[in-house]
């Protein structure tokens, strides 16, 4: 029984469900096949439920991904959450995020991606508030929230969609692409899209919800949750191509990029350096997608999502080690003494920045290159390269307050990371960042892209990377003597470091200042005037009209009244002799 | 970024990428010309299911491409000859057009003079 | 109930019925005012009790307003028959002759004695008083109204019976300044036609009959009256019931015709008269609840040894009449099925 815990029995279930995958993914590529299996749930006359399964090589692949990182990551947690009481709850928790996410890479039609899709947002609400403390609920509430609108915007394109008779979007995208309602629908996508991965109007929720332990992050913050918007831009990528919109979409997602390449650069958190760095890429997954290149996007999510999860495991390693300390200026020279971790860190963080033949290079190297082939702005350009750059600074940044500064924490250690169930599973996850690059190029690119740039462009990356690297050794050597340049410029710094204040338009900016309006509106308008015009004024004008009337009612004048009804028949004599005068 | 700086000199003589040539193909050369031709044939092409934007000049080193990948799976880095040719034969279709782009060009320029001098 | 076991009154109240049908089936003018006379003649032996000081007294103030009403009436028909010879009725002299009228009735504003007298009154006469009193003279005010006059007046009545009616402690008060609002819905009932005059009065007096008759059984002259009487929960019932059904709340039958009305006055577009009316019949409305939901709310100190019982056939009558109050409305819809 002990053998064979929840962990175990997940694990190989996950892994060889990937092992599998991987047979007809390459059966299908070099076929090309698409499967779609369809189960009829009920059929009345003329109307029928069908619940399809798309198999094509782009979801074979995706699900062997997401299986094959989410059964280490499984078995990397029975390790990393070894003192968590109910661990039975969070291995359930993240097997159902897994399922929801198979279930959205292989939907056909938009009903099951949004059950996918509303599956993914609640489970990882679920696992980012797993451990129950104010941060968690904060974070949890954004991410979840801030996951909502995504989710209202699909059920908009749901209820679109019903002009075409089917919700079977795989069929007739291609076709019905100069509609206008396709032009309604393909906005509501991308908005969803941007919600679920982050791009700039909603990006407050990736930093915030590295409240979550390390196991989830490294399973849904770098690989699939995020990802899974990327992944519904491509399927509808047909759709998509010549709208106005998709180049907001690549404005808006080169921003990402720079935005978060930046503000990685001021973190001391180690999660959230790594939080930020996965939003940098993704807004680099979204631009190359939104210049026309679905299946360069493709190839780079995968192989993100492989470096990125061995980076978080990794941060989870040394985070145990530290007694959960994630600030990386108490760390240093952990190279000395778990060089295995360290192997894996560096490795993980030399995929990232795209060093030559590791994972990161075949993918970004060839974003990198066909974007210089192609059309564009002089700012998108500049902010690629300068964002590839930024990454090269955070990277070595981190790599220099991580490994090759001195240990800050305590004056006597012994750091140790000798648990074999986390090497074993980081190792996996570092075979596979080496070798993966290479293997996708050759299965995914079955035509291949020409490049032909001159030296410079080419070169272009290599001078970035050099600059990065020595902006990130010289950004490391801060001391508390030396003098401090963000307090010479605190407002441009906290703009920078804050994530241009995005966390604030999404918490603050939603919450007080509705509400305070609200206030005002309740004491002035409904608690006040309308109460004077309306409610308690009148029963203070009745009140009064009524005394005054009972002045008059209430004396029995009777003689008085009869006298003046005397005078007015006088009067009205009076009256007619005039009118008849006047006859 | 690099298409349109590409033919960022061109802008005085109204040139822009997508524009047909619009002189006799044969002026100014000492030999024949003969037109391109393709050497993949087209049913060849349409039973490998390529898709229409690469059936081009190149197809036939393509469709070894996918030859040698069919056969070699999934030990596809055996095929990077295949790939090398292929990508070889783009490249030069590449600088084909580029040549052609600034043929047209220098035609322009030399009508321009010819038109300013009369 | 026992009124009518006395042969003087019996008598007396079948000269009022007659006196009522020759002053509205006559076909001059005369006869109108001889009508008026008899209704007077007959109704002052009803009222006058020599017993109660206050009830004499009022039986006396009734008879001098009255009369000097109804001399002025017959000089203006006699004024009128000099100088118009009978043509045209929006004129001069129809407010003359109307103001007579209105006094006759106790409207505003004219109506001044007509709360003092109510006070004096028993119950039953205050029931003849406020119901079978206003016919003739508006059955005779429908024959020669000025309309801008008429106008006038039905909004001074709606706001005086409104505001009047809400500094009241007295019942009887109460049911004056009731009366004289829902004088206001029978004058601009009249100028739309006598039928609607006719199915607002029947509702109007059907619903007066219940409140009075439960007021005489209950023998409850003032509000403070109500809070500690010591009556079963199914009778304090009906007269919550009724009390709104007067007001004019929906689902009971009160509701009906104000609603009749108001349709009628929309289709001929007298928008502000509705306002006014609608208005007014809020305030009004106000006040009943007021006294409803102090009164049969709330929990106050009752004498628990003394019980009322009921035991005469009247209440049974009484019981069928608040049935129809309450259910009228959907049982009306069945009328159209």
């Amino acid at each position: 029984m002990q053998k064979f815990s929840i962990c175990f029995i997940s694990f190989f279930v996950l892994f060889s469900f990937s092992m599998i995958n991987i047979f007809f993914f390459s059966y299908f590529v070099m076929n090309n096949l698409v499967y779609i299996l369809e189960w009829e749930l009920i059929s009345f006359s003329s109307m029928s439920i069908v619940m399809s399964i798309l198999l094509d090589w782009m979801s074979l692949l995706f699900m062997m991904f997401v299986s094959l990182i989410s059964s280490v990551v499984i078995f990397y947690s029975k390790s990393y959450m070894s003192s968590e009481l109910n661990l039975n709850r969070f291995i359930i928790l993240v097997l159902l995020f897994v399922f929801s996410m198979i279930l959205l890479i292989i939907s056909p039609n938009i009903i099951s991606i949004l059950l996918g899709w509303d599956g993914l947002g609640l489970v990882s609400y679920c696992l980012v508030i797993y451990y129950q403390n104010i941060k968690s609920y904060n974070a949890g509430m954004l991410t979840a929230l801030s996951n909502r609108v995504g989710d209202v915007f699909i059920l908009m394109v749901i209820s679109w969609m019903m002009n075409y008779g089917s919700w079977n979007y795989f069929f007739y995208l291609d076709f019905m692409v100069n509609d206008y309602m396709m032009m309604m629908i393909s906005v509501m996508i991308i908005m969803a899209a941007m919600t679920k991965s982050a791009q700039i109007p909603f990006s407050s929720w990736l930093p915030a919800a590295m409240a979550a332990p390390t196991p989830v992050s490294a399973l849904v913050h770098s690989s699939t949750l995020v990802t899974a918007g990327v992944y519904l831009l491509i399927r509808f990528n047909s759709l998509l191509i010549d709208m106005f919109f998709f180049k907001v979409l690549l404005l808006l997602s080169g921003l990402t990029m720079f935005m978060a390449g930046i503000s990685a650069n001021y973190e001391f958190d180690l999660k959230k350096i790594i939080a930020l760095s996965t939003l940098s890429q993704l807004g680099l997954m979204m631009s190359i997608l939104s210049m026309g290149f679905p299946d360069l996007a493709f190839f780079h999510l995968l192989t993100h999502a492989m470096f990125k999860a061995l980076l978080f495991m990794c941060a989870g390693v040394i985070i145990h080690m530290m007694n959960d300390i994630q600030d990386i200026r108490f760390m240093g020279g952990i190279s000395n003494f778990i060089p295995l971790t360290c192997l894996c860190l560096n490795v993980s963080n030399m995929a990232l920045c795209g060093i030559p033949f590791l994972a990161g290079f075949y993918s970004k190297d060839l974003i990198l290159e066909m974007v210089s082939m192609s059309n564009l702005n002089f700012f998108i350009f500049l902010l690629y390269y300068v964002s590839t750059g930024l990454t090269m600074f955070y990277s070595f940044r981190l790599t220099m307050y991580l490994m090759i500064n001195d240990f800050n924490l305590l004056s006597v250690y012994n750091l140790y990371d000798e648990d074999y169930v986390m090497l074993k599973s980081m190792f996996t996850l570092m075979m596979m960042s080496v070798l993966s690059g290479s293997m996708l190029m050759w299965s995914i690119f079955s035509y291949p892209y020409m490049i032909y740039l001159p030296l410079n462009i080419k070169l272009m990356v290599i001078y970035v990377s050099i600059l990065g690297a020595f902006l990130g050794y010289l950004m490391s050597n801060m001391n508390i003597y030396s003098m401090n340049k963000y307090l010479k410029s605190y407002n441009l710094s906290s703009f920078l470091c804050l994530m241009w204040f995005m966390p604030n338009l999404s918490t603050y900016g939603l919450n007080f200042y509705f509400l305070n309006y609200g206030q005002l509106m309740l004491k002035n308008i409904d608690m006040g005037w309308s109460e004077f015009y309306s409610g308690q004024g009148l029963v203070l004008i009745l009140k009064n009209y009524t005394v005054f009337y009972s002045f008059f009612q209430m004396n029995n004048n009777f003689k008085i009244y009869l006298f003046s009804f005397v005078l007015w028949v006088c009067f009205l004599m009076m009256f007619m002799m005039i009118y008849l005068n006047s006859l | 970024m690099g298409q349109s700086m590409g033919s960022f000199g061109a802008r005085n003589v109204d040139l822009y990428m997508n524009d047909n040539p619009t002189f006799d193909p044969q002026t100014g050369f000492s030999f024949e010309r003969k037109p391109r031709e393709m050497k993949a044939r087209e049913e060849d092409l349409i039973s490998a299911r390529i898709p229409p934007q690469f059936r081009d000049y190149c197809a036939h080193y393509l469709l070894d491409y996918q030859v040698c990948r069919y056969k070699n799976m999934p030990m596809l880095y055996k095929c990077a000859h295949e790939k090398h040719d292929y990508l070889n034969c783009e490249h030069q279709d590449y600088v084909l057009r580029m040549k052609e782009f600034e043929r047209e060009r220098r035609l322009r320029l030399r009508e321009q003079r010819i038109v300013g001098a009369a | 109930m026992f009124y009518f076991m006395n042969s003087n009154k019996m008598f007396f109240i079948f000269i009022l019925f007659f006196s009522t049908l020759i002053s509205i089936s006559s076909n001059s003018w005369l006869g109108c005012w001889i009508g008026l006379e008899i209704n007077l003649l007959s109704f002052i032996p009803l009222i006058s009790n020599s017993n109660n000081l206050l009830s004499s007294e009022a039986s006396l103030k009734y008879f001098l307003t009255q009369s000097i009403a109804s001399i002025n009436f017959l000089f203006f028909i006699l004024l009128k028959m000099i100088f118009m010879k009978n043509f045209e009725m929006n004129n001069f002299f129809s407010i003359m002759i109307n103001s007579s009228l209105l006094m006759k009735m106790g409207s505003a504003p004219f109506h001044f004695w007509f709360p003092n007298i109510v006070e004096g009154l028993s119950w039953f006469n205050n029931f003849i008083l406020m119901s079978w009193q206003k016919i003739s003279p508006i059955i005779l005010l429908s024959y020669y109204f000025n309309k801008n006059f008429l106008i006038l007046i039905i909004m001074l009545n709606a706001i005086i019976g409104a505001i009047g009616g809400l500094n009241q402690t007295s019942l009887r008060k109460l049911m004056a300044f009731s009366s004289i609002n829902n004088l206001s819905w029978m004058m601009s009932s009249i100028m739309i036609s006598e039928n609607l005059w006719i199915f607002y009065f029947l509702f109007y007096s059907m619903l007066i009959s219940i409140m009075c008759f439960m007021f005489y059984m209950l023998n409850l002259f003032f509000i403070n009256q109500l809070f500690f009487i010591n009556i079963n929960y199914l009778i304090k019932l009906s007269l919550l019931i009724n009390f709104l059904s007067l007001g004019g709340l929906p689902p009971f039958i009160g509701f009906f015709p104000k609603w009749i009305i108001i349709n009628f006055f929309m289709n001929n577009n007298f928008y502000f008269i509705t306002f006014i009316l609608i208005m007014s019949s809020l305030i009004l409305l106000f006040f009943y609840i007021r006294i409803i939901y102090s009164s049969f709310m709330f929990n106050y100190l009752k004498l628990k040894w003394i019980k009322i019982y009921f035991k005469n056939k009247m209440f049974i009558l009484l019981n069928f009449i608040s049935m129809v109050s309450i259910l009228g409305m959907i049982l009306s819809t069945f009328f159209f099925l």
